[in-house]
């Protein structure tokens, strides 16, 4: 086998044995052990099946997207078969919400299963052209792509009639080159089109026109990763899977203080408490739980452990990404770092976004070296009042939102900052 | 004009995608390999390649964070400071890293063998903190590993 560029090896676990069936162990798994474990079964299956069938079946699955936003799958490629064709597919493995690392595993260490739920996906919603755009910094997943591709294309379940179907796909995988916002769908379109990532104004959404201009689904790595499984088991069984409203295996990226860090698998019904006591070990020096940040995107205290990792409105929701701070950690020194992400992130477009999520990040730091004034502490307020509703995408929706609960739920630990800074004058 | 070589890879690209434009990341990636940087004078030919305007290239290589336009080095340690390592170890690798190498971040070695880059979420966090030489991605663990990583790149 040819080598790849070094990544760190990354622990992975699972109750379910389906996405990370192979991906739990650390290294790529080729064409002849997909083959072997059934590979590709659930492509020729597909094949036997219409587009609109296997449409119907991911929405009964009630597979939610799992690349943040957590929508219906099936609706968003009933939506796009509504317009006329070409039409094109998308993986999004942009990856790059500070925390988050499942996608990257199931790309380096089981391609097929991703390629062959593209290929599933690209038929359903009749694409004959389907693209991977792939974060920069993922190196080794984006040569492993291309020879896993390679492979595929080989044994004929890439090209031309496919399998004898009358089915064409070509797949291309696109690389990224460091900007957070290129994972938002309309910003990689743009990027996938040879431009700068300038998120698009929605509507129209990408299913309307998308890529060229023309009908295009966006779908995350581990959304894509899921179809097989709908397919080869059917749609009633998959509901079994967890809950039968959030059915199906989720990837838990699990960080900070635990023991036992990795990407964990499970069935929604599992509580955020389960996800670090039961399974990611723990917290290291078993001290107590005092926040839990799902990426850049939610803060939730230790008083919040007992909600299910689902989907609901008071689900953990987004990616799944778990992120663990202890009693000794400082919440507002980790607020400054996600305002820092989102200040080096914000794509510039609108002004509020670029000048309130700059605003936002020297707010915190002054406050964090104790230089406030009372007047910083409403600039808050400000900013959380202006940047949402004058933004054009989700970027600058959610940049206050972190922050905002964090002062909310741990109020005495920003007083303790302006106390600080009374003493100080 | 690009020598031979460089020229095959990047029409190699620029065929590849179903639409010539597309390829420009892909180009600016093997660009910034092969010269640890991209090169001003780079930009022209690879606009006509594409066939697209000069100042499009432009405002695309500014916009990436990948690409350095400033600095050529044969090596880019790009250093993860987001929350995640920044909790679990991204000081005393910065610290390290500026000992061994006797640069802060942002700097390039007088050689221009090494330029240290922070960066955010590198993707690799249960191992954090985290790093990246090129195309390497690896996990810190202590200052005697780290030179031994270090030395390993000629
Ligand atoms: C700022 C921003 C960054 C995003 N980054 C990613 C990403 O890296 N990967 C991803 O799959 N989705 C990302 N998304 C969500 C995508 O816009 C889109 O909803 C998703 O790819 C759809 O796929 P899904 O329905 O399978 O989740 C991001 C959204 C926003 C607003
Ligand atoms: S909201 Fe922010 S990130 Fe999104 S398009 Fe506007 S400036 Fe760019
Ligand atoms: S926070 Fe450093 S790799 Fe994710």
């Amino acid at each position: 086998m040819r080598s790849y560029p070094a990544i760190p090896e990354i622990y992975a676990e699972t109750t379910l044995n389906m996405l990370l069936k192979r991906a739990k162990k650390p290294r790529v798994h080729s064409i002849e052990e997909y083959l072997k474990e059934g590979g590709y079964q659930a492509l020729e299956k597909a094949f036997n099946m219409s587009p609109e069938e296997i449409i119907d079946w991911v929405e009964k699955s009630t597979l939610r997207g799992r690349g943040g936003a957590g929508f219906p799958t099936g609706t968003k490629w009933k939506f796009a078969v509504q317009n006329p064709a070409p039409r094109y597919f998308i993986c999004n493995a942009d990856e790059s919400e500070p925390g988050t690392f499942k996608d990257r595993i199931l790309i380096e260490r089981d391609p097929h299963l991703l390629l062959e739920g593209m290929i599933i996906s690209s038929y359903a919603i009749g694409a004959n052209e389907a693209f991977i755009y792939i974060r920069g910094e993922y190196t080794a997943g984006y040569y492993i792509l291309l020879d896993a591709i390679k492979e595929a294309k080989e044994k004929g379940f890439l090209g031309k009639n496919i399998l004898g179907s009358g089915f064409d796909l070509e797949i291309y995988v696109a690389r990224g080159a460091g900007a957070y916002i290129c994972g938002e769908e309309t910003a990689l379109i743009e990027s996938l089109e040879g431009k700068r990532g300038h998120p698009r104004l929605k509507p129209p959404y990408p299913v309307q026109v998308g890529l060229f201009g023309r009908p295009t689904v966006v779908n995350n790595v581990e959304t894509i990763c899921n179809i097989p499984f709908i397919i080869s088991m059917g749609w009633e069984e998959y509901r079994y899977i967890g809950p039968s409203d959030y059915a199906g295996p989720k990837l838990f990226p699990v960080s900070g203080k635990v023991k036992k860090p990795g990407v964990y698998e499970l069935p929604m019904n599992t509580t955020l408490r389960e996800v670090i006591f039961k399974y990611a070990g723990g917290t290291i020096g078993n001290k107590k739980v005092k926040a839990v940040f799902s990426g850049a995107l939610d803060c939730f205290s230790g008083e919040e452990l007992d909600m299910p990792m689902d989907y609901s409105p008071f689900g953990f929701g987004g990616t799944g990404t778990v992120m663990v701070f202890t009693e000794d950690d400082d919440i507002v020194e980790a607020c400054l770092q996600v305002a820092k992400f989102y200040e080096h992130e914000t794509c510039g477009q609108c002004t509020p976004c670029r000048v309130g999520c700059h605003e936002q990040a020297v707010l915190l730091e002054r406050i964090y070296r104790g230089e406030a004034t009372e007047k910083d502490w409403e600039g808050f307020v400000f900013i959380n009042r202006y940047i949402q509703p004058t933004s054009i995408c989700g970027l600058g929706a959610v940049a206050g939102r972190l922050i905002k609960q964090a002062m909310e739920k741990f109020p005495e630990e920003f007083e303790a900052y302006r106390k600080k800074l009374k003493q100080a004058i | 004009m690009f020598e031979q070589e460089l020229l095959e890879k990047l029409n190699k690209h620029i065929n590849y995608f179903p639409r010539k434009e597309q390829a420009i990341l892909l180009c600016l990636h093997t660009i910034q390999d092969h010269y640890g940087y991209i090169p001003q004078e780079s930009l022209r030919p690879l606009s006509e390649l594409l066939g697209m305007p000069l100042n499009h290239v432009e405002q695309v290589v500014a916009f990436y964070d990948m690409f350095d336009r400033e600095t050529p080095a044969k090596y880019r340690i790009r250093v993860c400071v987001s929350v995640v390592c920044h909790f679990l170890g991204k000081h005393e690798l910065l610290k390290a890293l500026e000992k061994i190498l006797k640069i802060k971040p942002g700097e390039v070695t007088p050689d221009r063998k090494f330029k240290i880059v922070p960066v955010q979420c590198l993707g690799a966090c249960s191992e954090a903190p985290i790093f990246m030489i090129n195309e390497d991605t690896y996990k810190f663990e202590g200052e005697e590993k780290l030179n031994e990583i270090l030395s390993s790149y000629t």
